[in-house]
């Protein structure tokens, strides 16, 4: 009896510093990978970081009232000269395919267009807005943007905190909002924060 | 006679020092204590290795350099000259260091349009460009937090989301880094008076004089300051040369950072790189002593957040919405 007590409690104790030893090994693995894991790509590459310091607005310069075709770019009247608008709007996004229109509810073109002469915009007493002018046109709705993009808090701006100690680069607003579908488009992130605070690899590499 | 007597004492098991000393060395004792004897200076030398590294060790001249308020000026030259050496000798680049002082009729605030802030953390690493931030371990100064909608809990808030799930339905993001406070609870703290508030209001450390005890980072209610628990690891292609003593300079290790409005800047009249690196222009940043700073002009006209008011620090940093 007292032979099995001995041989049962050698047993456990024995069997319980195996799983010491294979928990301790398990642990070192598991740590080890994690180290690896943390230390190799996180996309942390010059051009990934380097987005960071680009000033170009999202939809890059402002263009004139333009159409690209086949290699070649129309002025909006080199058609509407003859063609008269259609009454339905279902032919006119036929003829304007890659025009996704999200903006508002019940709008049509001739809101911002002007009905007859197609390179220019309508201001709010149906007079011409000179497409070069498209601010304007936008600040016939928005008046609370076009205020606060006037007082310098809307819109990026990009240079010195003053005026009046160095030049700013200020945006119009089809430079960051597409004028048919004016939601400002998501961006992917970059990489979260690591949450290691010690180094994530024992072997520093050297300045590189 | 001898060899009886060690016997004899051999059997006693004790020794006189005497007996020891006068006893002839054998060959097999000499090895055994010779081995042990090399083994330990190996392991002491092991230990005290670390000393040999240079870039811990602190020289005559930074152990006995005077506060920031007693240095005159040829002294600062002598220590930007020094520091410029240091960080030569470290990472291999030829920094430019200054010591720009605050701006005459100068206060500077910050606002933040949560309705605009879309998460993309581009501020983060511009900010630690420009800031020369450990990339390894990585020390960010701002935290972009994704919030639940209609929520200001900063319990249920995560820093760490993933690029993957963004635009996530039902939050927003507030990113959160220094703010500048007017009472600021982390010099209140400092028992050495290594960090304080300048003129223009920002809030700045010197690492020279910073002892680590990180009693700042405990008083602090927004989460602004950084440790840096080893030497910055920073690729040298990525170190920004324009440098500020109290700045964006290379932190040496031990020494807790921060957040200076990017310091070296701001008083040459730029704006910091999270505004110019904020691609929806949520950031604006400005004197907010102008009146006709757009600053002055979000404090007017636009509902302003401060983020825990309660704590009373008075902060120079304003969260805005539109609407």
């Amino acid at each position: 009896m007292t032979f099995n007590v001995n041989r049962i409690s050698m047993l456990t104790v024995r069997a319980a510093s195996w799983y010491v030893v294979c928990s301790i090994v398990l642990l070192t693995v598991v740590f080890a990978l994690a180290a690896a894991g943390g230390g190799t790509d996180r996309a942390r590459e010059h051009g990934v970081r380097h987005i960071a310091f680009d000033t170009t607005p999202v939809r890059g310069e402002p263009r004139a009232l333009e159409l690209d075709r086949a290699g070649f770019t129309y002025s909006c009247m080199e058609c509407h000269r003859d063609l008269k608008v259609p009454a339905d709007r279902a032919n006119l996004e036929a003829e304007h395919c890659t025009i996704v229109f999200r903006h508002g509810t019940d709008m049509s073109c001739q809101v911002c267009h002007y009905p007859d002469n197609r390179d220019a915009y309508v201001d709010r007493e149906c007079r011409q807005i000179p497409s070069t002018n498209s601010v304007e046109l936008c600040a016939k709705c928005h008046n609370i943007e076009y205020r606060d993009w006037k007082a310098n808090i809307h819109g990026r701006v990009n240079g010195y905190w003053d005026p009046a100690r160095g030049p700013q680069t200020r945006l119009l607003c089809v430079q960051c909002h597409d004028p048919h579908a004016p939601a400002f488009q998501p961006m992917q992130p970059l990489p979260p924060p690591r949450k290691t605070r010690t180094p994530s690899s024992k072997k520093r590499p050297p300045h590189e | 006679m001898s060899n009886q007597h060690e016997k004899k004492t051999r059997g006693a098991g004790i020794r006189t020092l005497d007996q020891i000393t006068d006893a002839p060395l054998d060959r097999r004792s000499f090895i055994k204590i010779g081995t042990a004897a090399a083994a330990g200076a190996a392991a002491l030398g092991w230990a005290l290795s670390p000393l040999l590294d240079a870039e811990g060790s602190i020289t005559i001249d930074e152990f006995l350099q005077r506060h920031y308020e007693r240095l005159n000026a040829d002294e600062m030259q002598a220590i930007l000259r020094r520091i410029e050496d240091d960080i030569s000798a470290r990472y291999g680049v030829q920094a430019n260091l200054s010591d720009p002082k605050p701006l005459p009729g100068v206060e500077y605030a910050y606002a933040l349009n949560i309705g605009r802030c879309i998460g993309c953390r581009r501020c983060v690493e511009a900010c630690m460009r420009e800031n020369n931030t450990s990339r390894d371990p990585e020390i960010q100064y701002i935290r972009v937090l994704e919030m639940e909608k209609g929520s200001l809990d900063l319990e249920k808030s995560d820093h760490y989301y993933d690029p993957e799930t963004v635009p996530q339905k039902d939050t927003y993001y507030m990113p959160v880094q220094c703010h500048q406070c007017s009472k600021a609870p982390c010099t209140k703290v400092c028992p050495v008076n290594a960090t304080w508030q300048e003129p223009d209001g920002i809030i700045v450390v010197d690492y020279n004089w910073c002892i680590g005890c990180r009693y700042c980072m405990a008083a602090c209610p927004y989460w602004a300051r950084r440790f840096n628990y080893t030497t910055p690891l920073i690729p040298v292609g990525e170190i920004t040369t324009d440098m500020t003593y109290l700045g964006n300079r290379i932190r040496p290790r031990g020494v807790v950072e921060k957040c200076t409005f990017c310091l070296g800047r701001v008083r040459r009249g730029l704006n910091p790189a999270c505004v110019e690196a904020c691609p929806t222009g949520s950031r604006v940043f400005g004197n907010v002593l102008d009146p006709g700073s757009p600053i002055n002009y979000i404090l007017r006209e636009k509902r302003v957040y401060i983020l825990k008011e309660d704590a009373g620090t008075i902060p120079r940093f304003y969260y805005f919405f539109d609407k």
